[in-house]
């Protein structure tokens, strides 16, 4: 039944944009304010290799602050089915992490809190999921768009449902590579170190991405879509790449994500069921009508990350970038670098330089010149 | 006796030596001669110094008239003719030769023919003539019907005292459309009765001499003089009020909201909704509904009904007779009915008829035209979505037809959609067919066909279709004229069917379907001038096939599933009375028995006593073979209302329904969404019930022109679905652990002020009300708003509605309608957090704010042909502009988490002013 879901988020969608292009405007709610700010509980226990994280924070009012404020000082112990348990560490932010939970990676296990004022919370136990690794990412041209899928089986026939997350990585340039640098009032050599013509872009996805295999008869996820990366994107200008995260779950996390999903992405066509907020499977031990938000599983991680070259795409995808060289005089750099925030790139002769629109001299300014470790 | 009989006699031979010496005069007086630029007084001194005619005349009321004429030896009422043509003025000429010039009526100068025979003593004192207008082909020598006196029954020497009963049909002159709700009543004593679907009246008077008025929808008001002597038929044919053409559509009876027994009964009756602007100019009998008191929608994507406060499913929609499960077309925006085809439409939803049952909240009874009896015609029409036709005539002399097809060319709008949208195609069609056959004087039979058809193809790969299939055969057979039965047998039957190969691995098609096979016997016994006794048998079977999912395409990997199917049987038995206790005083009382058998074969989920039901709950599994009986339902419905006439044009009326509903739609959503499914009673899914008291003031003013009425109801529901959050309602084989047993309260006070006349007509409406929902179910396992009343989906306290059109002359008009009602209430998010790398919203409980408040103007034209009779066909536009203001009304507001944080957004069905123009012809 899961799939039912797919087809009508894409039918919603079209009815949406048929009876109602053009009519979408953005609306302020009315001032609500909410007494009450809730407890968040993100991350997952995990039982492969890696680190076992997780993110407290409050909820906010809605016209509030960006950041979350998180919760400090708490103490967050991992517990197993056998009744041991695992301390983590408070790294700062509202951040905790253990960096391994040994070598019990099965069975059952639960989260329990115990924050600074003295609220104790505990989460219904989850039995550890071994995800399958992931047996491609894929991708195709549509309409000119790149689209990337998850392709997944389980052969033991055990997961039935999924869980992604990826980073994206890309390389891009600067359309001029600039020699020189506005620095103190003065142009001068651009030093070793500072270079600014190739660059690096990471983005993590901000969309919930699941899929269930639980109708059909063998447990297979084909051509899941994970992103688009638009036609003459810079995304795929020189090299990318895509490291994705696969996590199987329970059934109760998925109907958690999948509630979720609906509710905070999926809204806003004409046939939209009550928006509600989703209960995990937290509970707040010291005061049970208190709300917690979060759902806590357990299980392992498996990743794959590939490469996606500009040279695999058709020629036109990259597009000229409207960047005109400009000639400054070498008495009118107060001017033009100082005030009208154009960039150097190179000497023309003694009395002028070579000049152009910052971020097409300067591609530090969208990313960073450090090359990733992974990078080719 | 004998004395008597022979005065008969002579008085008949005389009239008739009458008659032939008039005409004998007449050929004899002719007049010749030049009345050029004389005044009409001069021309009446003229004839009548040289003729023996003399004329009466109010010389204020003839005018400044001036003669341009010459005539040649004519005859002097053939020069009236010549010289009245035209100028409104009519004249009368008697036996005397006195001719009597008036404007307006004219002077009757005799009694009716017959009359004599029941007045011998007063035969001698008067001379016979009659009046004739000019120009009018039936001037002459024939009675108007008005001036005629209709004998009923046997005629016999001497009238025996007590009631004999008349009945017959009424029907529409023009061609012969039976015509239903008409009203037929004396003054003195007053005694009333109102013609059914049929047309048929039936009406129990003292013998001897009446006045029989008759009043009827869109009719010119008439009365008959008739002499009843014993039992007998007497049919009626009625005129369109000419004025009337293209006139507001919402009638009422004449007085008929201010006499009638019922309450909350609204009537749409005329066919021509067309100056009602429309999105898209298409005409649509629900959004015509929608302008009544107390009836609401969600938004103007949906034509889904909730009449004071009930749900979308709590609307008994009847076509002829046949259950419509869904009425509207693509994806709600448009009712499924061709109005070109229709003939009447009634909202039961203050006191519902005992008769009808099955459905919590109102009955929305639409019937179709019969087809015209006197000749072959139909009409055409074009709109920027539809085209249709619709063909109508008389076959033989016995049978008439009416069929309609009406159907989209709607691809063009989609292909105005981005790229990746324009595969995608739409249709919609519905097709009518209606017949009707006389077997004899006690015997007829009527046929109706519908079926109605959406597909919604995405992008070439996702399929989507749904249809309405019903067909129904009626047979009426007369015992009586005080007593007549209705059998009908029909099949109402309702599916969808989804299908998708987008992603060739998931490749499915689901399919739904309801069928219900319907039996009933309908009785009506007109006993005597109080009692009238409506009876019968109302039987279901519904077979229900609520999920069918199976792999599409060689590569899916679908599991196939198939829900069991849902049977049962529906019955009912009835009995109501309308009672007439005196001239102020009649009771409609009645009540309906119904009794409901879920049937196997099922299975049913046994569930861990006292605990919340989960699938994790479950015990064990309940096995029932074919037709065995899996749970029964059942009880009394009391229907009642009373109406006391008080001093005016005033009444004050009191109802109260109960009523069972056993089988519900299961939708989450605010709109009825097309893959909605209907589920039958069961073990666990108790059937809804209701209970509604209503109070309601009627005044008529300026000669019942102006209408008006307060209403104010309560209601209780019980076992109202409402459902958890998360609720997965397709393809849901334990669908009670997913759904709430609520308790519903409405209530509210209805206002309305009606003008039916005149240039200026219209009506306004105003409703405050409100419909709230309770939990009470302790298994549900969670608690809704903490257990307290919230406001549901279609909540909307403040409603107003102004629908005017404006008649500049027979040929022009225009129509301004206002729409304003208080947003919808909707779940708001309080907070915000982060989760799963993005900020998310964090929701109120529900349905806990609103939507910004609701405002809709629209206007229209509409421009009719000229009006001359013999012309091939007759044409007429509209052109008009819906949403004139261009308002962005709010059809919901929602929040999404897009790129890593949360946006608000209004979503606007018509954020624009939205033009258009409709063709129509009729040949």
């Amino acid at each position: 039944m899961a799939r039912l879901a797919n087809w009508k988020r894409v039918y919603k969608t079209t009815i949406g944009w048929l009876l109602v292009a053009g009519c979408i405007t953005p609306f302020d709610p009315p001032a609500i304010s909410n007494p009450t700010a809730d407890l968040v509980v993100e991350g997952f226990i995990n039982t492969g290799n890696g680190p076992t994280d997780f993110m407290l924070t409050r909820t906010s009012s809605l016209s509030g602050i960006s950041q979350p404020a998180p919760e400090l000082n708490a103490q967050v112990s991992v517990e197993d089915g056998q009744g041991n348990i695992f301390p983590l560490t408070e790294i700062g932010n509202g951040n905790y992490t253990l960096s391994s939970l040994g070598s019990d990676t099965t069975g059952k296990f639960r989260l329990q809190i115990h924050t600074a004022d003295g609220e104790q919370f505990i989460s219904d136990y989850d039995s550890a999921v071994s995800t399958p690794p992931i047996d491609s990412v894929s991708w195709g041209l549509e309409s000119g768009d790149l689209h990337i899928y998850v392709n997944s089986h389980d052969p033991t026939g055990q997961v039935d449902y999924y869980r992604w997350n990826y980073q994206e990585t890309w390389e891009f340039h600067s359309y001029y590579k600039s020699y020189l640098e506005w620095l103190g009032g003065a142009v001068v050599a651009r030093p070793p170190g500072q270079e600014a013509y190739t660059c690096w872009h990471a983005d993590q996805s901000t969309d919930i991405l699941i899929s269930s295999a639980s109708g059909l008869s063998s447990d297979i996820i084909s051509r899941f879509p994970l992103t688009v990366v638009a036609d003459h994107s810079k995304q795929i200008s020189v090299l990318y790449s895509i490291l994705v995260d696969q996590f199987g779950m329970s059934q109760a996390a998925y109907q958690y994500w999948q509630a979720l999903e609906k509710n905070t992405e999926q809204t806003g066509t004409i046939f939209d069921p009550l928006p509600f907020t989703a209960d995990g499977n937290l509970h707040c031990v010291t005061n049970p009508a208190e709300k917690v938000i979060g759902f806590v599983s357990a299980g392992s991680e498996q990743q794959q990350r590939i490469f996606i070259s500009n040279a695999a795409l058709p020629a036109d995808w990259n597009i000229e970038p409207d960047c005109p060289l400009v000639v400054v005089p070498a008495d009118s750099v107060q001017f033009f670098f100082g005030i009208s925030e154009l960039l150097p790139i190179s000497q023309d002769g003694v009395s002028a330089y070579f000049a152009s629109e910052a971020t097409c001299v300067d591609c530090t300014l969208t990313g960073t010149n450090v090359k990733p470790s992974f990078w080719p | 006796m004998k004395t008597f009989r022979l005065i008969l006699l002579v008085s008949a031979v005389w009239l008739g030596c009458f008659r032939n010496a008039r005409a004998q005069l007449e050929k004899d007086t002719l007049v010749s001669g030049n009345f050029q630029g004389i005044n009409f007084q001069e021309f009446a001194r003229r004839i009548d110094s040289s003729t023996p005619y003399r004329i009466f005349y109010d010389s204020t009321q003839v005018g400044p008239l001036i003669i341009h004429l010459t005539v040649n030896e004519e005859t002097v009422a053939r020069l009236l003719d010549q010289v009245l043509a035209g100028t409104g003025l009519r004249y009368a000429m008697s036996g005397g030769k006195q001719v009597f010039i008036t404007r307006g009526p004219v002077i009757r100068t005799g009694l009716p023919p017959g009359f004599f025979d029941i007045n011998p003593d007063t035969a001698g004192q008067w001379a016979y003539s009659q009046g004739f207008a000019p120009g009018s082909p039936a001037g002459g020598n024939q009675v108007s019907p008005e001036n005629k006196l209709f004998e009923v029954g046997r005629k016999t020497n001497h009238l025996k005292a007590g009631n004999s009963n008349i009945a017959g049909y009424v029907r529409n002159s023009r061609n012969g459309e039976a015509l239903q709700g008409a009203i037929l009543y004396i003054t003195n004593p007053h005694i009333e009765a109102t013609t059914d679907r049929f047309g048929y009246y039936s009406i129990t008077l003292p013998r001897g001499p009446h006045t029989l008025y008759i009043v009827g929808p869109g009719m010119e008001d008439i009365s008959r003089k008739i002499m009843v002597y014993t039992e007998g038929r007497m049919n009626v044919n009625m005129q369109e009020k000419i004025l009337s053409l293209k006139m507001v559509t919402i009638e009422s009876k004449g007085a008929g909201n201010v006499r009638s027994t019922q309450m909350g009964v609204q009537q749409i009756s005329n066919t021509s909704l067309s100056q009602i602007p429309a999105a898209f100019g298409e005409t649509d009998i629900l959004r015509a509904v929608l302008t009544l008191p107390g009836v609401q929608s969600v938004g103007e994507a949906s034509t889904g009904l909730d009449v004071r406060g009930g749900a979308t499913d709590q609307n008994l929609i009847l076509f002829n007779g046949m259950t419509i499960y869904n009425p509207s077309h693509f994806f709600g925006f448009f009712s499924a009915f061709d109005p070109d085809l229709v003939k009447n439409i009634t909202l039961y939803d203050g006191s519902i008829p005992a008769k009808y049952g099955g459905r919590l909240a109102s009955v929305l009874d639409i019937t179709s035209l019969e087809g015209n009896s006197k000749k072959f015609t139909g009409t055409a029409g074009i709109s920027p979505l539809t085209g249709k036709i619709t063909l109508q005539g008389p076959i033989g002399k016995k049978t008439t037809f009416i069929a309609g097809a009406r159907s989209t060319y709607s691809d063009w709008l989609l292909n105005l959609l981005p790229q990746q949208y324009r595969k995608s195609r739409a249709s919609f069609y519905d097709a009518t067919l209606h017949i009707s056959h006389t077997i004899d004087e006690h015997n007829s039979l009527y046929l109706t066909g519908y079926l109605s058809e959406d597909s919604f193809n995405l992008n070439g790969d996702t399929t989507y279709s749904y249809g309405n299939r019903n067909a129904n055969v009626q047979w009426k057979h007369m015992f009586s004229n005080t007593f007549f039965g209705v059998m009908t047998a029909g099949y109402d039957g309702y599916a969808y069917e989804v299908s998708s190969t987008g992603n060739q691995v998931q490749g499915f098609k689901l399919g739904f379907n309801i069928n219900q096979y319907v039996g009933k016997l309908d009785f009506t016994w007109y006993q005597g001038p109080r009692h009238t006794l409506e009876f019968g048998l109302d039987n279901t079977y519904y077979l229900l096939h609520p999920g069918e999912f199976d792999p599409l395409g060689k590569n899916s990997l679908v599991n196939a599933d198939t829900l069991q199917a849902e049977r049962a049987f529906q019955d009912a038995l009835y009995i109501s009375d309308h009672f007439r206790v005196s001239d102020k005083f009649s009771l409609d009382y009645g009540i309906r028995y119904s009794l409901y058998n879920d049937l196997g074969v099922g299975s049913v989920f046994n569930y861990a006593a006292g605990q919340p039901r989960t699938i994790a709950d479950i015990l064990d599994t309940l096995h029932y073979g074919p037709g065995k009986i899996i749970k029964t339902y059942g009880g009394p419905e009391f229907r009642f209302s009373a109406k006391y006439a008080l001093p005016g044009e005033s009444s004050l009326k009191l109802a109260f329904n109960s009523m069972r509903q056993y089988i519900s739609m299961l939708s989450n959503t605010a709109t009825a969404y097309p893959t909605d499914i209907w589920k039958l009673s069961d073990t666990y899914i108790k059937p809804q019930t209701g209970q509604q008291v209503s109070l309601g003031y009627y005044h008529n003013f300026k000669a019942n022109t102006i209408e008006t009425s307060v209403e104010v109801y309560y209601k209780w529901v019980q076992h109202y679905l409402d459902y958890k959050d998360g609720a997965v309602l397709l393809m849901n084989s334990h669908i009670e652990t997913d759904v709430i047993n609520s308790n519903g309260r409405d209530y509210g006070v209805e206002l309305l002020v009606r003008k039916l006349t005149g240039k200026l007509n219209g009506w306004i409406s105003y409703t405050w009300s409100r419909s709230l929902i309770r939990e009470n179910d302790p298994l549900a396992g969670e608690q809704v708003n903490f257990g307290n009343y919230y406001p549901s989906n279609y909540d909307k306290p403040n409603d107003l509605n102004i629908t005017s059109n404006y008649r500049i002359n027979h040929r022009f008009s225009l129509s301004l309608d206002l729409t304003y009602s208080t947003g919808r209430p909707i779940t708001l998010p309080i907070g915000l957090y982060n989760y799963g790398g993005s900020e998310r919203a964090l929701y109120s409980e529900r349905n806990q704010y609103r939507i910004p408040d609701y405002f809709r103007m629209d206007f229209s034209m509409n421009i009719l042909g000229n009006h001359k009779i013999k012309q091939v066909a007759h044409n007429s536009w509209t052109l008009g502009v819906y949403n004139l203001t261009g308002r962005k009304n709010a059809y919901s507001v929602y929040f999404i988490s897009s790129n890593g944080t949360v946006k608000g957004y209004q979503l606007s069905i018509f954020g624009s002013a939205i033009p258009y123009v409709t063709y129509n012809i009729k040949f």
